[in-house]
């Protein structure tokens, strides 16, 4: 039977005597006669056999009775080998299913190829349409996957037909779901070098291309920042040997003006040259405040009293032409900051907003406290919490969208070369964001500009300096050792320290100070030290000086320097005088030291 | 040979029959088609069993009993049995 061969047995004793074992069989279960007839595969093996037997009588096997089991044989063979096929093609298909599926996200399908009808889909592809309200089964036509959008499914014949003429490529596709966008790889099926149909690989590339977005937006950022450092690191070296200079200017002109009497003939000359020489030192101060250089005497100020002090000075700066409201929501918005910062950031908007008004408008300043709880993401988000918030608000010209995205660049301005520099608004960032805090700017073509400076909310109560104008011109008779490495600077001083007054001692450095200071037993009343100077720091001096005399009152004076600043910290309590200094300034600053200190030694 | 069995057109007729049943049989009614067809195969060549042996992919050279249908009390090996078991 294995070779293929029918058997056909009236009885069992026509078996040849080698087959003995099948004999010894056939009796066993009784057999007499036997008919087997096998079946064999197309691929020629023998598959099986239907025998037919019988155990009461031998039979002659007519020709008829041969065929008509080899023709049911036969048929049980298809009907066998079609059921093995189905289910081989069944588990085929349940493999490629599961394959599909695997793609969790991604939307496979595939169409006839004039995509007309679906012919296959994943689950993904079933979920997607699921969550637009349609089900979608094999066998749907394509324009019902667009019920109501002809345009759709236009689109959709359109790509398959161009697969149908090009073969495979790519196409990037604004979602029916909002804000989705997909890209689809088209692919024209073939088997055995027949077109069966047009299979689609669909991902959604909406996380990623967000992710891309926000990537480059970082690196916007990064680069802008960088930029800024840069210009920062520039601008405060170039204003750092300014002060220097400009303190030794203001200082030989106000000691000449002095000396001269208001009456000489040169005496409106010196004035004019002051009063430039000042000019010159607001705009270092500008560039140190830009690039967050700026020496601060930050405390917590009432930032609205601070807007109030300024109200009239800005009614005087914008004119006639502008209404100005000044509105303090909160009653006491307290806010870490240098006063004279919070002065700085309200001029520089104000201007600001007349410039953008040259035929008047409103102007509103309004100060309130607010919580920041989910900014935009992105390098410059404010930490959650609580802000006072200066806005400053007109009703001018306002800023196209490119202007608003540079206008806190330092240097960049639209205003006529000589009517700014712009640093204004880079300027109060830099205020913000050395307070902690950071600027926002709303602004459209004709509809005005609001500008909004985030100061993080400090909890403590408002201190009061007394004012400056209180010890202007203050003079005394104490011992003060002025610490300072550039001569003109120190021979400066010592001359308004000295005509104020004061027993003056002067050494170049830091260790020719803690020579002096040790021949001297520490008797000073005060040390007034620069900050930088080569060798050893003003803060390094400080600390030693400390060390031998805790009680010693300390007045540091510096242009800028991040280091020492920092370092500055340390020694918290120091009063800092910046540079440059008027002769007013430096006396009324030594005053307020000596006599901080003569109510800490009492106390 | 029993002059009473089918013979020409009628057996024709009838081998007909039982392959259209064959044919016909639905995926999962397939194995009772066989059996019936035995049953129906049996009588026609005047026979007391008919058995369905098949050979498989792991064992090309071993008949297998998969379906038997036998007549009256005649013995009968149980469906699975090897061919050589016997």
């Amino acid at each position: 039977v294995l070779g293929g061969h029918d058997i056909v047995l009236r009885t069992m004793e026509e078996l040849p005597p080698e087959a003995s074992a099948d004999y010894a069989a056939a009796a066993r279960m009784g057999t007499r006669a036997a008919l087997v007839v096998p079946f064999t595969s197309p691929q020629g093996g023998v598959r099986g056999a239907l025998s037919v037997t019988s155990a009461t009588h031998g039979l002659a096997w007519t020709e008829e009775a041969l065929a008509s089991a080899r023709i049911v044989a036969q048929v049980i063979n298809s009907v066998l080998a079609r059921r093995e096929a189905d289910r081989a093609a069944a588990e085929e298909r349940a493999w490629l299913r599961a394959i599909l599926d695997s793609a969790a996200d991604d939307l496979v399908w595939c169409v006839d190829l004039e995509g007309r009808t679906l012919i296959a889909h994943n689950r993904a592809f079933a979920r997607y349409w699921r969550a637009l309200g349609i089900g979608v089964r094999d066998g749907m036509a394509t324009e019902d996957a667009f019920p109501g959008n002809p345009e759709r499914a236009a689109l959709w014949r359109s790509l398959y037909a161009r697969a149908r003429a090009e073969g495979s490529f790519s196409v990037e596709y604004a979602s029916v779901a909002p804000g989705r966008t997909l890209v689809f790889d088209m692919n024209v099926v073939e088997r055995e070098g027949r077109r069966l149909g047009i299979s689609v690989f669909g991902r959604d590339e909406t996380e990623k291309r967000r992710a891309q977005v926000d990537l480059e937006r970082t690196r916007e950022h990064l680069l802008h920042a960088q930029k800024t450092e840069a210009l920062g690191r520039l601008a405060g070296g170039v204003a750092h040997d300014f002060n220097d200079l400009l303190t030794i200017i203001c200082g030989l002109t106000e000691g000449a003006i002095a000396d001269l009497g208001g009456g000489h003939a040169l005496a409106a000359d010196l004035e004019d040259a002051l009063a430039a020489a000042r000019r010159a030192a607001g705009l270092t101060q500008q560039l140190l405040a830009f690039s967050r250089r700026q020496p601060r005497n930050a405390r917590v100020v009432d930032v609205g009293g601070a807007v109030r002090d300024a109200e009239k000075l800005l009614r005087r700066v914008l004119g006639g032409d502008i209404d100005l409201r000044v509105d303090v929501r909160a009653t006491e918005p307290g806010a870490l900051v240098d006063p004279a910062q919070v002065h700085q950031v309200v001029v520089n908007l104000a201007v600001n907003a007349r410039d953008a008004m040259p035929s008047g408008g409103e102007l509103g300043i309004t100060v309130d406290e607010v919580d920041v709880t989910d900014d935009e993401p992105g390098p410059h988000a404010l930490a959650p919490g609580r802000y006072v918030v200066v806005e400053v608000r007109d009703t001018g010209e306002g800023m196209s969208d490119d202007v608003r995205a540079r206008a806190l660049d330092p240097f960049f301005t639209t205003k006529q070369r000589g009517k700014g520099t712009g640093l204004g608004l880079a300027t109060v960032l830099g205020i913000a964001q050395q307070s902690g805090g950071d600027v926002r700017i709303q602004s459209r073509l004709g509809a005005g500009t609001s500008v909004r400076v985030f100061l993080p909310k400090c909890h403590e109560g408002a201190t009061s300096e007394p004012p400056e104008s209180a010890v202007e011109g203050a003079r005394g008779g104490e011992r003060v050792l002025v610490v300072e490495d550039d001569p003109a600077v120190r021979a400066v001083v010592a001359r308004h320290l000295r005509r104020a007054g004061y027993d003056v001692l002067a050494a170049a450095d830091g260790p020719a100070a803690l020579r002096i200071a040790g021949e001297q037993g520490g008797r000073f009343h005060l040390v007034l030290s620069d900050v930088v100077m080569p060798g050893m720091s003003g803060a390094d001096l400080g600390r030693r000086l400390r060390e031998r005399w805790p009680a010693l009152p300390l007045l540091f004076t510096t242009g800028f320097s991040d280091v020492a600043l920092d370092e500055l910290e340390a020694l918290a309590g120091v009063p800092v005088l910046p540079k440059p200094y008027s002769q007013r300034s430096l006396t009324a600053a030594v005053r307020h030291a000596l006599d901080a200190a003569e109510r800490a030694r009492r106390a | 040979v029993d002059a009473t069995r089918p013979t020409g057109a009628r057996l024709d007729a009838l081998v007909a029959a039982i392959v259209a049943r064959l044919v016909e049989a639905p995926d999962g009614e397939i194995d009772r088609a066989i059996v019936d067809a035995q049953r129906a195969l049996v009588p026609l060549l005047d026979a007391d069993r008919c058995a369905l042996w098949t050979t498989s992919p792991s064992e090309p050279s071993a008949l297998r009993l998969r379906h038997i249908l036998a007549i009256g009390d005649v013995r009968s090996p149980a469906t699975g049995t090897l061919a050589s078991d016997i």
